[in-house]
């Protein structure tokens, strides 16, 4: 059950145009920011935001009424995420192949950029400290650094995220202090081989 | 090592610092766009369907009521004729009886 929701999901199903856009406004301020930390790329991660929050508003007759909304979103948007990797490794594989039958193509026009690493928390006074936790973290394995994203940088409780995750609430707690100690660990066997 | 191991903890301590980043006002405008294209459009073409189905709903039962206004002309039926027992409505079968 939505906890607190200023959501009306009666209203939400029966396609209300201003429940929708509140619906929109809600959603994107919840998911934004793991999409951000997953994909490090500001225009990216606006892209598959609304991509997820209209791909839930199409698919809400299959929503149930009794389960969270917030969780519900979070899952459409990890799957989004998934997407958008996998499309990356198509291109990827595509660039490499592409400029071996056309020796006069362009490299830069097959390649795709490596994406930029923007977050409101590179701007804070340690910005190195905090890009090196973000590389650290991108070294983890994926279950933990999306519980670590979740628990850490998104702030939802355990049970919110053992829902998205598709876990128990005590499991997702060893996966947070799991991926912490891998995370010390990771950097620093980094500064020791600086 | 662990001067190291005191300056990672601190390295990961900021974990808890780090701010939400929030989605810009200029993408919400966006949003708010793309669900109005997605879903308006739909509204409009749900009253395009329900104005259809009301017109022939109407087209249906202004022609049964022709047909069945019709079929009762009473001038075509006997007041003994058994069909007009059927026809409680017709005004004129009272007056017929009496």
């Amino acid at each position: 059950m939505e906890e607190n929701s200023p959501i009306d999901i009666v209203k939400l199903k029966a396609k209300d145009l201003a429940e929708l856009k509140k619906f929109g406004a809600l959603a994107s301020s919840w998911i934004f920011n793991s999409v951000l930390h997953s994909v490090k790329n500001y225009q990216d991660a606006e892209e598959i935001t609304q991509d997820s929050i209209l791909s839930a508003l199409r698919s809400l007759d299959s929503f149930r009424s009794d389960a969270s909304l917030k969780t519900w979103v979070f899952r459409i948007s990890i799957n989004k995420i998934k997407d958008y990797y996998r499309y990356n490794s198509r291109q990827k594989r595509s660039a490499t192949i592409v400029p071996l039958i056309n020796e006069n193509s362009d490299q830069e026009e097959y390649e795709r950029e490596i994406p930029d690493h923007w977050h409101p928390g590179v701007q804070l006074e340690s910005k190195e400290e905090v890009e090196l936790l973000f590389w650290g973290i991108d070294q983890l394995n994926k279950k933990q650094k999306q519980a670590l994203i979740l628990a850490k940088l998104d702030k939802l409780k355990y049970t919110e995220i053992a829902e998205i995750m598709s876990t128990t609430a005590k499991a997702v707690e060893s996966l947070v202090s799991r991926a912490k100690n891998n995370l010390i660990h990771i950097l620093n066997e980094r500064r020791l081989n600086l | 090592m662990n001067n190291d191991n005191i300056e990672i903890s601190k390295v990961v301590s900021h974990l808890d610092e780090i701010e939400r980043a929030e989605p810009s006002f200029q993408f919400l405008k966006n949003l708010d766009h793309a669900i109005d294209i997605e879903y308006r459009d739909t509204k409009i073409v749900n009253l395009k369907w329900i104005s259809g189905i009301a017109a022939s709903l109407l087209l249906i039962v202004s022609i049964n009521t022709y047909v069945l206004l019709g079929s009762q002309d009473t001038s075509y039926v006997s007041a003994n004729d058994e069909l007009s027992q059927d026809y409680t409505l017709i005004p004129t079968q009272n007056f017929y009886y009496e």
